[in-house]
């Protein structure tokens, strides 16, 4: 770092160091996403169920209340 | 659950409303999962329980407002000022549709409302709807005395009608939707779909093996499975049996085992139907409330609310099944084993649909991910 500011740093020296440090970087910021993949990565096969049914056990107001009707929801 | 969890799927020792001795109101049977118990009045259940996955171990942070809770538990997140998410039923209908050209990718039985609805996903990820399975599905069904030709004639004039309203909106993205959803509709409300609701079609016994009103709209999942439906959302809440239904606060509790029971009759014959259909292995069935109700009594002798630990049952679905997933404590107040957050149960309902749970949706230009970093639960998959 202390390189950048010295009067004789040549535009070469300039750079070679900003090449490097944006290697690193790349090369960090490839191995963090790989990491971040593999953690959230789902390693094992997908269900194949072609419906769903859910059943709701609602305990909310009641709609008859709200709704102003006797039937249930 | 809106029911009580030590009260239906996960019993602890018993407690003493009366007395205000925290725990379960019923006494608890044993199982087909050898070790696992669940109420007495699940008898039914109890007898089949292999076939079904008990997630004792759900919680999110919502425990006063029953609709902040209900839109969690369809939507997977809580409710925010800029984007309307959609429920779980429009996301499987996005993503995955209906599984025949004759019927509705998502059939609500149960009061309509926005927690239900697709969001920004936009009406063609909508629900088709009824509340009562003597009625049929509303919108859909012919008033009395239109015939064929009389409804031609109305489908024609309504077509002229949208046609022009079409030009004069054309490239409006949401009029495109609704108007697509119009034609669906109409396509619907013909014969082949509405024969669906004709449950006196079914031999009496087994429709007095699902028992009431909840029974029925149970049965008539299954028969709009058969015909194509993808996500059925089917609404146990049955207010007039026990003055409050699932709600148990104060006299509530005392009529509450009519309710488990009804459920108890309802989602075993379900289960051993589909089976019998060689339908239960393709699909789903899964259990769910808004939260679940604390072990201690209130001053009424009922219940009031918890959503740091309760329970959701899964059944079929190809799943590993027979295997209890997650632990609560000695009275069932707080987890001790394998917590279960919303996304992750919504990411293990989408993964076994065959849906990444990590895609992402947009909200007009905004990414949106099906679940908030949900991980479907191993368990159910290997």
């Amino acid at each position: 770092m202390s390189n950048f500011y010295q009067p004789d740093t040549t535009r070469r020296d300039f750079l070679q160091v900003a090449g490097a440090t944006a290697g690193a970087t790349l090369a960090s910021s490839k191995l963090l996403a790989a990491e971040s993949e593999d953690t959230h990565a789902i390693n094992f096969p997908k269900g194949k169920v072609d419906h769903c049914v859910m059943i709701w056990l609602g305990g909310g107001a009641l709609p008859r209340r709200h709704m102003g009707s006797q039937k249930e929801g | 659950m809106a029911p009580c969890h030590v009260d239906t799927w996960d019993p602890k020792k018993k407690g003493d409303a009366k007395a205000k001795k925290a725990g379960s109101y019923y006494d608890p049977i044993d199982t087909a999962i050898d070790g696992v118990q669940v109420c007495e009045h699940l008898p039914k259940c109890a007898g089949i329980l292999d076939r079904f996955n008990p997630i004792r171990s759900v919680h999110h942070d919502v425990i006063n407002e029953h609709a902040a809770a209900t839109y969690r538990m369809h939507t997977g997140r809580a409710t925010s000022g800029t984007i309307e998410y959609p429920s779980i039923g429009s996301i499987v209908a996005d993503q995955r549709g209906a599984a025949s050209d004759n019927a509705p990718a998502y059939v609500l039985i149960g009061y309509p409302n926005v927690t239900r609805g697709p969001g920004f996903l936009g009406a063609k990820a909508g629900y088709v709807y009824l509340t009562s399975t003597n009625e049929g599905p509303n919108g859909l069904s012919r008033f009395p005395g239109i015939n064929d030709e009389r409804q031609n004639r109305r489908e024609r004039l309504l077509s002229r009608v949208r046609d022009i309203y079409k030009k004069r909106t054309a490239g409006d993205r949401k009029i495109a939707n609704y108007d697509s959803t119009i034609e669906d509709a109409l396509r619907l409300s013909g014969p082949e779909f509405i024969k669906a609701f004709e449950l006196d079609r079914e031999p009496a016994d087994l429709r007095a093996r699902y028992g009431g009103e909840f029974g029925q709209r149970c049965l008539l999942s299954r028969r709009l499975i058969e015909r194509g439906v993808r996500f059925i959302e089917c609404s146990h809440n049955l207010n007039f049996v026990n003055g409050t239904g699932w709600d148990t606060h104060n006299e509530g509790q005392l009529n509450q085992h009519l309710l488990i029971q009804e459920l108890d009759s309802a989602i075993s014959t379900l289960v051993l139907d589909l089976e019998e259909k060689k339908l239960l292995d393709r699909t789903l069935i899964v259990v769910s409330t808004e939260f679940g109700r604390p072990p201690e009594f209130d001053g009424g002798g009922g219940r009031g609310h918890q959503s740091k630990a309760f329970s959701v049952v899964l059944a079929g679905g190809g799943l590993q099944t027979g295997k209890v997933i997650g632990e609560t404590d000695e009275l069932g107040k707080s987890i001790v084993k394998q917590p279960v957050s919303v996304p992750d149960l919504f990411a293990s309902i989408h993964w076994s649909m065959g849906i990444n749970p990590a895609e992402e949706l947009y909200d007009g230009d905004r990414p949106v991910p099906i679940t908030d970093g949900g991980k479907p639960i191993k368990e159910l998959f290997v």
